[in-house]
């Protein structure tokens, strides 16, 4: 997981992402708030943003408020506010904002290192979940073809598929589902066709 | 806690950074190098009179200085913050000079207990 922290001063910039970096994590830094918007709208945008509540550019819960507003289908970021001890009624707004999560500053280390941990395992959970869904919804469309009404030629009964091609019978399904063909003959096309066979045999 | 502690308090940040000597000294020569721009800052926005630009300066000075363990500093700058909130501009350009003096005491703590030389201009 890699982690966005945006903080305009520089010395709690530089503690919090040598701190995160002796971790093992990817750290990426911006110093404003809006710097950050415009990162974590991004394509492969770090899934895991710790925010300064105060920043120029745009305030942390703002940021968490646009985030939110804007959310597609894509896991969602896990926000982090930063806040100041005497900053109490901040906490809320920035919950309600959409953060995950709050850190009053100064941190304790090992506080710091278990909200963050939470924050990872929260965005590994929601990627599982995402990819669950798109199996899921994958699954679900095949089904659906299958399910669906064919059209098929009522003398040699060939399939037409959605590429407007007439397919044989077996080759359609064989694409469109788990299923294979074994092919045999039955006693009445046997009898129809080598009748020579069909006087001792049953089946073939 | 004595007055020292108060200035700079090398534990606590020795601690926050997972006893990293190199990373100490690194987040120092950060702090001092950063230190003089942000008051900078601060000094030009109350000279414009701008309460929110001068309550965000002190703001970032207060979250640098609590980050470094620098305590009294910390205090001081949180309670200009709390002045420009409060519309109280005058008096939080008033404490200007103390919120100067008080960052010239906790840089020669800092120089003290920390093997950090930062070349000064006028700060």
């Amino acid at each position: 997981v890699s982690i966005l922290i945006a903080e305009d001063d520089a010395t709690s910039r530089l503690i919090l992402a040598a701190i995160l970096t002796k971790w093992d994590f990817a750290v990426e830094t911006v110093e404003r708030g809006d710097e950050a918007l415009a990162r974590l709208q991004m394509p492969a945008a770090p899934k895991l943003a710790i925010l300064d509540r105060k920043m120029p550019g745009m305030e942390g819960a703002e940021i968490c408020r646009r985030l939110r507003a804007a959310q597609d289908n894509e896991a969602p970021c896990y926000l982090i506010l930063l806040t100041s001890q005497d900053d109490a009624a901040s906490v809320v707004e920035g919950l309600e904002a959409g953060a995950n999560d709050y850190i009053v500053k100064p941190y304790n280390p090992d506080e710091l290192r278990a909200r963050v941990q939470v924050g990872q395992r929260m965005v590994q959970l929601q990627e599982t979940l995402q990819q669950r869904v798109m199996d899921l919804q994958a699954a679900a469309a095949h089904i659906k073809v299958l399910q669906g009404i064919l059209p098929i030629c009522m003398y040699c009964h060939k399939i037409r598929d959605d590429q407007q091609s007439w397919q044989r019978i077996e080759a359609y399904i064989t694409r469109h589902s788990e299923a294979e063909f074994s092919h045999s003959i039955c006693p009445d096309c046997l009898a129809k066709h080598f009748p020579q066979y069909a006087a001792g045999e049953k089946q073939l | 806690m004595g007055m020292n502690e108060q200035l700079y308090d090398g534990n606590a940040l020795r601690h926050r950074l997972m006893n990293d000597e190199a990373l100490v000294v690194l987040v120092a020569k950060e702090f001092l190098a950063d230190m003089p721009r942000q008051l900078t800052s601060l000094q030009a926005a109350l000279v414009a009179d701008d309460a929110a630009a001068s309550g965000r300066h002190a703001h970032s000075i207060k979250g640098a200085a609590a980050n470094m363990g620098t305590m009294a500093l910390s205090c001081a700058a949180a309670q200009m913050e709390r002045a420009c909130a409060e519309g109280r501009l005058a008096e939080a350009a008033a404490e200007l000079p103390a919120l100067q003096n008080l960052w010239r005491a906790t840089r020669a703590a800092i120089e003290t207990a920390l093997p950090v030389t930062v070349e000064r201009k006028s700060a």
